[in-house]
């Protein structure tokens, strides 16, 4: 016998770290060595170790999710099915899905429902040999995962049910709604097609739409050649003007089967995405009864945030490049802005008096592109109205948007409020009222400045009214009753950048 | 235990040739298999300890390990100190032949030393990593017992395994 130190006594503990630090690879390797050796490689609890590290299962299971008999069959199985790609690339694949995914479990889990399972190897395939490109590789093992999301009403109807379950998300402004999916392979082609019929597109052209929004024209495409992702302006239909999506300079080896650290635009995205998803920078809003993910960002520095007297301002903006227009100098780039306010549970405070409503006014507004001031304009109301704020109530949430020249710039202001005591009436109640009178006589009957209203005033609006009409002369009413004096509330400055990562 | 006034107390050990090392109570203390052994006979610890599994020279070199891992643990930590212990296990192996390495591993294992298992351990694995399955054969010194048949199967089954392994030196 040899005067080597067998194997058999360098012991099973020993044995076990030595493959465990090893790695999947080299276990099986060793497993080639000898059939003693065989044997302790096929412990499962190495295997186990092997399934969580390279892919944070826990029980075993193949890539559809199919449990599997042993983790050493799973780790085959997984092997197997992605044995034409790079293992550490398809680690990171599943690693940006699986972020996404825990992140929609608890917060938004009517959207993860969304998601489809897997494409084939077939299904891409198709997609390749209809729309005559070849996917980056990064983007084919995306769709190995999951092929888009499920939408329910696939029709073209006016009214999309459940079209506010974009992964992407998005916003609304006025009447421009937008919330944006993820497509799977069979719209992919669909929309493509489209495009390239409708906006002249070459037929060997190397686009592909890989993401769109449910209500207004915004459409994502990918360029096969390059790996990079663009966004459709305004001037889509007429020039096939886009704006890229990803920093150029990150995008690597997306053909490269052999390449080191491939990353494309559509990879880079979504994992941008599901970092800003994680960190809480964005988040599900709720408008009227409709939960969608909004892309106003919620934290600073994007989003600031004061409070003066009580009241509470939260602003941010969202770049809009599907309403963009490269070719117009002094519009250039549209940003869109979300304000919240509220009033603080501890209610309006001034002058060591406390109140428990307040009343918007009046509004101030300075917007700079770059450093210098474009615009500075004082306006009654926001987007037409009065919000009344009480304490602990949900944020009052409006948005409008501004054109800009430069991709970088900022909006700051303030708004005048007037306070409230206890009880009282609600003064769009009252405007309302009047409204409904000046509609029947169609005269201008009184310009109604908001405030608190008793009922005692209500009538002695009424009063005013009819009157108005009786002498057919306007009449101003003062339904303010301030109880305390109109004091400003700051909307601290918040950035409008045109960022390195459009969505 | 009762405490020598001045001395610092001594265990005896006696190797598997015979030889009798005294080492000082910390470091036997190291030795898991010992401080068990001590802690259920508290009054055996004038005796000598025979230790038939291990060599002299194992035993020196696990004596002078455990010595100068308790010199860096007692002093404050820091990153230079961390890279001190780093520099250290790097030469600790690094002059070692697998022989001799294979002789620690099995001396540590029976000893039960956590920490010095699972550095020789970690050893072990850097020099298989990547090698080739003839290679691992000869490491550990064992006979292939398969039919050609059976390692190609093995083989056949596992593709993704054989990629990218280094050429044998020799």
């Amino acid at each position: 016998m040899e005067r080597e130190v067998g194997l058999d006594q360098l012991g099973d503990l020993a044995l076990h770290i030595i493959l465990s630090k090893l790695g999947p690879e080299d276990t099986v390797r060793v497993s080639c060595v000898s059939r003693r050796l065989r044997l302790s490689t096929s412990e499962d609890s190495l295997w186990a170790l092997f399934c969580f590290q390279d892919l944070q299962l826990s029980t075993p299971q193949d890539h559809q999710g199919n449990p599997a008999s042993s983790f050493k069959a799973a780790y085959q199985l997984w092997r197997e099915a992605f044995a034409m790609y790079p293992w550490p690339l398809v680690k990171r694949v599943k690693r940006c899905w699986d972020k996404l995914k825990n992140w929609l479990s608890n917060d938004f889990p009517e959207v993860e429902a969304t998601l489809r399972s897997g494409a084939s190897e077939s299904d891409i395939q198709q997609l390749e040999t209809r729309l005559k490109v070849k996917l980056p590789l990064p983007t084919r093992l995306l769709y190995r995962f999951h092929d888009g999301q499920e939408r329910t009403d696939e029709g073209h109807s006016s009214t999309w049910l459940g079209s506010s379950l974009g992964i992407i998300g998005g916003y609304s402004f006025y009447n421009h709604l937008v919330n944006v999916y993820l497509l799977p392979i069979s719209q992919v082609i669909e929309g493509t097609r489209m495009v390239i019929r409708h906006l002249g597109f070459s037929s060997r052209s190397k686009y592909i739409v890989v993401a769109a929004s449910a209500y207004r024209p915004k459409k994502f495409f990918l360029n096969c050649t390059n790996g990079q992702l663009y966004v459709g302006t305004s001037n889509l239909p007429t020039d096939g003007e886009m704006i890229q999506c990803v920093p150029n300079a990150l995008i690597r080896s997306v053909h490269d089967l052999h390449g080191d650290q491939q990353q494309d635009a559509m990879l880079l995205w979504l994992e941008e995405h599901g970092r800003r998803l994680e960190n809480g920078i964005i988040k599900v809003c709720e408008e009227g009864n409709v939960r969608s993910i909004s892309l106003f960002p919620e934290v600073p520095p994007l989003c600031s945030t004061a409070v003066t007297n009580g009241v509470q301002v939260r602003a941010s903006a969202a770049f809009v490049p599907e309403l963009a227009n490269l070719q117009d100098s002094a519009e250039k780039y549209l940003f869109a802005y979300s304000i919240r306010m509220s009033l603080l549970p501890g209610g309006c405070i001034i002058d060591g008096m406390t109140f428990s409503s307040c009343q918007l006014n009046w509004r101030h507004w300075i917007i700079r592109a770059n450093e210098a001031i474009i615009s500075d304009v004082n306006g009654e109301a926001v987007i037409g109205q009065f919000p009344l704020l009480h304490p602990g109530e949900d944020e009052f949430v409006y948005e409008s948007c501004t054109p800009l020249s430069s991709s970088s710039g900022s909006v700051e202001g303030s708004f005048t409020f007037v306070p409230g005591s206890n009880g009282g009436h609600r003064c769009d109640e009252i405007v309302n009222l009047v409204c409904g009178i000046q509609a029947k006589t169609k005269r201008k009957v009184c310009r109604v400045v908001p405030g608190e209203v008793t009922s005692d005033r209500q009538l002695e609006l009424a009063r005013y009214a009819l009157e108005s009409i009786a002498t057919k002369r306007p009449v101003i009413v003062r339904l303010a009753d301030p109880k305390g004096r109109p004091f400003d509330v700051q909307v601290a400055r918040f950035p409008l950048q045109k960022p390195d990562y459009v969505f | 235990m009762s405490m020598a006034a001045v001395e610092t107390k001594k265990i005896t050990l006696r190797t598997a040739d015979n030889h009798e090392f005294e080492v000082e109570e910390a470091i036997a203390m190291e030795f898991s298999t010992i401080k068990t052994f001590f802690d259920e006979n508290p009054d055996a610890s004038e005796d000598t300890i025979p230790l038939p599994n291990v060599t002299s020279k194992c035993l020196s070199a696990i004596i002078e390990y455990c010595k100068s891992h308790l010199a860096f643990r007692a002093r404050e930590t820091s990153s230079s100190i961390d890279e001190q212990v780093r520099t250290y296990d790097e030469e600790f192996v690094k002059a070692r032949d697998n022989e001799s390495l294979k002789e620690l591993i099995l001396a540590a294992n029976y000893l039960n030393i956590k920490a010095l298992l699972d550095m020789l351990n970690q050893a072990v694995a850097d020099r298989i990593k990547n090698k080739s399955v003839e290679y691992v054969r000869r490491f550990f010194g064992l006979e292939n017992d398969y039919t050609p048949e059976e390692e190609a199967a093995i083989r056949a089954e596992n593709e993704w395994a054989f990629e990218g392994v280094d050429p044998d030196d020799d």
